[in-house]
């Protein structure tokens, strides 16, 4: 077992500590970096991460998992001299315990998506990566989730596969395996908020303003009570003010919103388009949060 | 008809703009918004005004 070399809380490791014991879950991350070991090892971080900043998902059921990282490429030369000539980049296919709704957001969420993933050990500590900038923070890579329809005879924990392929053979030379004497699996099953599918019903009328949305906690019925403050537009076309203006609550979950763009609101025109969510928070510290529905203005 | 909320963000617009925007959404959306009376909702945007008025009244009684 090669040793970090990374200053623990306990010092310079020169013998290991941390075992490096097979994954118990896998967190997605967007974003996270801390500066040091103790930000990693500091809850408050986490939670902030996990119900405030809503940086940190995934987990909690990992079911089994298999590392699909490639065998380096080995050449023999004339000599019968051999050596490795490829160093391939870590990948892994990950099962969780998923049930109708997860597998289908899962579908939805991680299609050859961008992320960086941190990976619980069965010991608790945190496999992740240091920079050159000295930051610590998960690793880069591309998430896949695939299904094939038909629900799997061997159980619930094959029906969404989520595949990882490594960006960077560097990050895992420079991995750092950092204790830890809390379990992050149990903060994220804690602070995690609520999760609740949007989805629209019809397309945006270009005259009224407005689209019909339905809210349902997530394998659920439908959600009432929320208010026009708890839609949020998280991103747009490059629009001026982009707003939820106004909001029609129907009932059993059916929304009417007015979405508009401007300082002096006017609807949105053709080619705009706007990223919604729900997201209900209290202050800073968020309790109920959905899926993101793209919603585009045609002719 | 369900019941309408106009988002706080709009308390950005004066009066003018705030009744220009109405009407306009009167007649975007006669059927959500042609009954919704602009007043109300002006006011429901700036509650903290009154509520100030009516606390510091309070407080004057309870002084005499």
């Amino acid at each position: 077992m090669t040793c970090s070399q990374i200053p623990m809380p306990a010092g310079l490791q020169k013998t290991c500590g941390a075992n490096f014991e097979k994954v118990k879950n896998i967190f997605i991350v967007d974003n996270v970096t801390f500066d040091s070991v103790v930000k990693v090892q500091s809850q408050a971080e986490w939670i902030k991460a996990i119900r405030e900043d809503l940086t940190i998902w995934g987990g909690r059921v990992l079911n089994s998992y298999e590392t699909t990282t490639d065998d380096a490429n080995t050449v023999t030369f004339d000599s019968t001299r051999k050596r490795d000539v490829t160093r391939p980049i870590p990948s892994g296919l990950f099962y969780f315990d998923t049930n109708f709704c997860d597998t289908k957001e899962l579908l939805k969420t991680l299609k050859n998506v961008s992320r960086t993933v941190v990976f619980e050990l069965n010991n608790g500590s945190l496999h992740m990566t240091m920079g050159i900038d000295g930051k610590i923070k998960g690793f880069a890579g591309t998430l896949n989730a695939i299904t094939k329809g038909i629900a799997q005879p061997s159980g619930v924990g094959n029906n969404a596969p989520v595949k990882f392929y490594g960006d960077s053979y560097n990050e895992w030379e420079n991995g750092v395996l950092i204790p830890m004497d809390f379990s992050l699996t149990d903060l994220i099953e804690t602070y995690s908020p609520l999760g609740l599918t949007l989805h629209s019903v019809g397309k945006y009328d270009t005259t009224a303003g407005e689209i019909a949305v339905h809210v349902d906690v997530r394998g659920q019925g439908g959600l009432e009570g929320l208010s026009v403050t708890d839609f949020e537009i998280v991103r747009s076309s490059n629009i001026d003010t982009p707003d939820i203006t106004g909001i029609e609550i129907v009932g059993n979950g059916d929304y009417i919103l007015t979405i508009q763009k401007g300082v002096i609101p006017v609807n949105l025109a053709v080619g705009d388009f706007v990223v919604v969510r729900v997201k209900v928070a209290v202050g800073s510290i968020v309790s109920k949060v959905s899926n993101e529905i793209y919603i585009s203005v045609n002719e | 008809m369900g019941k309408i909320q106009i988002n706080p963000s709009l308390k950005r617009l004066s009066k003018d703009e705030f009744r220009k925007w109405f009407e306009g959404r009167k007649k975007a959306s006669p059927k959500r918004y042609g009954e919704a009376n602009l007043e109300d909702h002006y006011n429901e945007l700036h509650p903290t005004v009154k509520k100030e008025v009516k606390e510091e009244v309070k407080e004057n009684k309870a002084v005499k």
